[in-house]
């Protein structure tokens, strides 16, 4: 009798979970597996050729050509994430002391980047980057430069672009953590003779640490797969590696060769995720 | 190290936390601020500490000015209420803390921290994290922290309050034995009056920012400058006094109902204006003797508490409270007793 | 130190925002800075513009069929997590949320080849299907936390009372978490 009744509560459990699993599976776990399949057959310029199987597309990436895009893409990556990862600090030690007047408005001014559409803000830079843009027109005007500064169409143009919109991962989690250490621990601190870039490094540093190595993951991870901002303002000579298995796959209609990029890129992603989760470990 | 506070004010916005608070506190001596919550104890000991900065008064430890000074530069331990220990390091790392701002030795941090522990008897618990001890053991943690660098004053912010009731008395016998034994100055604050006169050399009572009255536990026991303060560390029955005549050498007070009792001489100075008369519970007995003010009362309640029996009294329109020692065998509720108390127990006090 | 860094990372955060926002008033068809006056006209071009109107329509459309079936089936997702004992519910909430992780470019192309090869291609349903998936995590992540806060009693009190199951949700379990 019990079994039975669990059974049927089992049942009834799996019947509420089972819509968005369906949908899941056929609409998110096929398209990748398939996709990991097509990376696996030759390209044809009739199409995918179904019928045999090659490693040769994976072999392709380690052309020195792809591998530059990789480096751009991680040096950029790397650039924004430590601009991030500095300017965190500060900036969560000042919302902790701010006003309850002030702190909404301030984190939703570091949140609305998330919120605005990148190709807008993407649209935005590149009026304020541009030769004859905001801040060369202003630069020049002040006397401080007197040819525009190339700020756009190269790597310059994509890290400024990238900064603000993967930042609140950062921020947010950190603050979290800033603010959820215990006032006194800093008092008590002081009192036992800790200037306040001691209490820093040996209070709150080791208390906030995991927040920012996750945070720091999340913002990397997101800048490596950006695309608009990129695109936009990196111009042709400064691929990167989403823009590259877009023109891959769409101008160059190499899906397996794109699948390829696209497969590798989820790997490097999800092995960053298990690398972070390891790192974060409280020191 | 003697601490002397002057003329210390307080203002957080729109409340006056401290207004003009002076206090002398010799060196080597146990000092107790006592009061309710919210009169401003914790704020006048976290000045001392240096975490407010006062608007106004300085501080002076051993003469010398400190009140421009940092925290970290005031050589003086701190015991929070939530012992504050730091939850990522170990209980050794955590008492060696101090020495290493120092820039003290690790073969010393060493010695001294085991010294530490020894001190408040948590020997070999210093691999410990934080979260692996029992309340009792963190509190002696942090307070072996705060001791370890030979402060020159120790402040403690209601240490024992987030104990149970019988951990709490463990503590208090271990924070006198350890304060006697270094002789360091220390300024308690809490609420606890039981702990306020056990530990304390001297105490200070806090109302609404400001220090009603300053004394040895005796004092404020039986000579209480004020009502609150009366009522603050002890049970009282207080009488409303109509007025207050001397008449030949021994004073009267008239109660509400025209009832006469017999007031202690010194009650004389007031004689001629209404005024309160407050009389402890224990001084209340059932087998006053003649001299004394007799009242006839009927029992209302009466409630065993091993030791002693509390007995709730009804005389005409008063209501009064008495403590009778052990079981107070032969009275019931509805009974009726003649009470009554010597006028020397009685304190008479005005409004102020 | 903590305000000058915490002024130049806001500028950083807002200017572009700021500056779209301020450009879409000029009247002229450059871009000249700076921007004097101000002119609607670019609006009511914009609002006659009608590939402009059908992709907002589309736009629109697309959202609110995709928001309302993905926070429909989370939900159930979700009530079925939090209140059935099932094997592997970490693992499934994990997978329910995994989609943040997966780069948008490389599910994008996934889901162009999937689609394509299906032939849905250029179809609402395509769409809708793929937008759901991106917006699962952020569902079944609130709704979950929301669900695990609404005391399971209420819902027995409620059967107790007699309602049946379905009337129960509806009556009680959704607007409790209606805020989710």
């Amino acid at each position: 009798m019990i079994r039975t009744r669990a059974f049927s509560t089992h049942l009834r459990g799996v019947g509420f979970v089972l819509p968005l699993l369906l949908v899941m599976l056929a609409a998110y776990v096929w398209p990748l597996w398939q996709t990991l399949l097509n990376a696996l057959h030759p390209n044809t310029p009739q199409g995918i050729d179904t019928a045999h199987w090659t490693a040769a597309n994976f072999a392709h990436l380690s052309d020195p050509l792809y591998l530059q895009v990789l480096t751009r893409t991680l040096r950029i990556s790397v650039i924004v994430s430590a601009i991030a990862g500095l300017a965190a600090y500060p900036i969560a030690l000042r919302l902790t002391r701010m006003t309850p007047r002030w702190q909404p408005w301030v984190i939703l001014a570091f949140v609305s980047p998330f919120l605005i559409n990148t190709v807008v803000k993407s649209f935005g830079w590149s009026l304020l980057l541009r030769a004859n843009g905001l801040v060369n027109t202003a630069l020049q005007a002040l006397h401080i430069t007197d040819m525009p500064l190339r700020l756009m169409l190269n790597e310059t143009g994509v890290i400024i672009a990238l900064v603000p919109g993967h930042f609140m991962f950062v921020l947010l989690p950190l603050w979290g953590a800033i603010a959820a250490i215990d006032p006194n621990l800093g008092w008590a601190a002081g009192t036992l003779g800790a200037r306040r870039w001691q209490v820093f490094r040996h209070v709150v540093l080791p208390l906030t640490w995991p927040a920012l190595v996750t945070g720091l993951v999340i913002n990397f991870i997101m800048n490596m797969t950006a695309f608009a901002a990129p695109a936009i303002l990196g111009g042709a000579r400064t691929l990167v590696v989403s823009v590259l298995a877009y023109q891959v796959n769409l101008e160059q209609l190499n899906w397996p060769l794109g699948s390829a990029i696209a497969v590798a890129l989820l790997a490097f992603t999800l092995a960053l995720v298990g690398v972070g989760q390891r790192l974060a470990v409280r020191r | 190290m003697s601490l002397r506070v002057d003329g210390l004010h307080k203002r957080f916005g729109a409340v006056t936390a401290v207004r003009g608070v002076d206090l002398d506190v010799p060196s080597g001596t146990f000092f107790t601020l006592l009061g309710p919550s919210g009169c401003g104890k914790t704020t006048i000991l976290r000045a001392v500490a240096g975490i407010y900065a006062p608007d106004q008064g300085r501080v002076l430890l051993d003469g010398e000015d400190i009140t421009a000074r940092p925290i970290h530069a005031r050589n003086i331990g701190l015991v929070f209420q939530n012992h504050a220990l730091f939850p990522h390091m170990t209980a050794f790392d955590n008492i060696a803390f101090g020495l290493r701002m120092r820039g003290v030795s690790r073969a010393e941090r060493r010695a001294r921290v085991a010294e530490a522990l020894a001190l408040v008897r948590l020997e070999g618990l210093g691999s410990r994290m934080p979260a692996q001890l029992s309340g009792g053991q963190q509190q002696r943690v942090a307070l072996a922290r705060a001791l370890v660098v030979r402060p020159k004053l120790l402040l403690l912010d209601e240490p024992l309050s987030n104990l149970d009731a019988r951990l709490r008395d463990e503590l208090r016998v271990d924070l006198r034995a350890l304060q006697h034994r270094l002789g360091v100055t220390t300024v308690l604050v809490t609420h606890d009056i039981e702990e306020a006169f056990v530990l304390s050399d001297r105490i200070a009572v806090l109302r609404a920012g400001q220090i009603d009255q300053v004394g040895v536990p005796r004092e404020l026991y039986r000579m209480p400058v004020n009502r609150f303060v009366a009522g603050f560390v002890g049970p009282v029955n207080e009488i409303a006094l109509t007025t207050v005549t001397a008449l030949d050498g021994v004073v009267w007070g008239t109660t509400e109902n025209g009832g006469r009792l017999r007031l202690p001489n010194e009650a004389a100075a007031m004689s001629g204006g209404a005024a309160w008369l407050i009389v402890r519970p224990e001084h209340i007995s059932l087998a006053p003797d003649p001299v004394a003010n007799r009242i006839d009362a009927v029992v209302e309640d009466l409630v065993y508490a091993g030791a002693a029996t509390r007995c709730r009294l009804r005389a005409g329109g008063l209501s009064l409270a008495a403590q009778l020692d052990g079981e107070a065998s032969g009275l019931t509720i509805g009974a009726k007793v003649t009470v009554g108390w010597r006028a020397e127990d009685g304190v008479v006090r005005q409004d102020d | 130190m903590t305000r000058i860094v915490t002024a130049a990372m806001l500028t950083l955060m807002l200017a572009p925002i700021v500056l779209v926002v301020w450009m879409s008033f000029t009247p002229l068809a450059y871009f000249v800075l700076p921007i004097t006056s101000f002119s609607l006209r670019w609006y009511r071009e914009a609002l006659s513009y009608p590939g402009f109107i059908d992709g907002f329509m589309l736009s629109t459309e697309l959202a609110a069929m995709a928001a309302l079936l993905a926070v429909t089936c989370a939900f159930l997702a979700a009530y079925g997590l939090a209140r059935y004992p099932l094997p592997g519910k970490a693992a499934l909430l994990a997978f329910f949320t995994s989609p943040l992780l997966v780069p948008a470019v490389v599910f994008g192309i996934a889901a162009l080849q999937f689609v394509n090869h299906i032939g849905l291609y250029n179809r609402l349903v395509g769409l809708v299907l793929a937008h759901m998936v991106v917006v699962t995590p952020y569902a079944i992540r609130t709704l979950h936390t929301a669900l695990a806060a609404v005391p399971e009693e209420m819902e027995w009190a409620a059967m107790a009372l007699g309602a049946p199951r379905l009337r129960m949700l509806t009556h009680i379990t959704v607007p409790l978490c209606a805020a989710a």
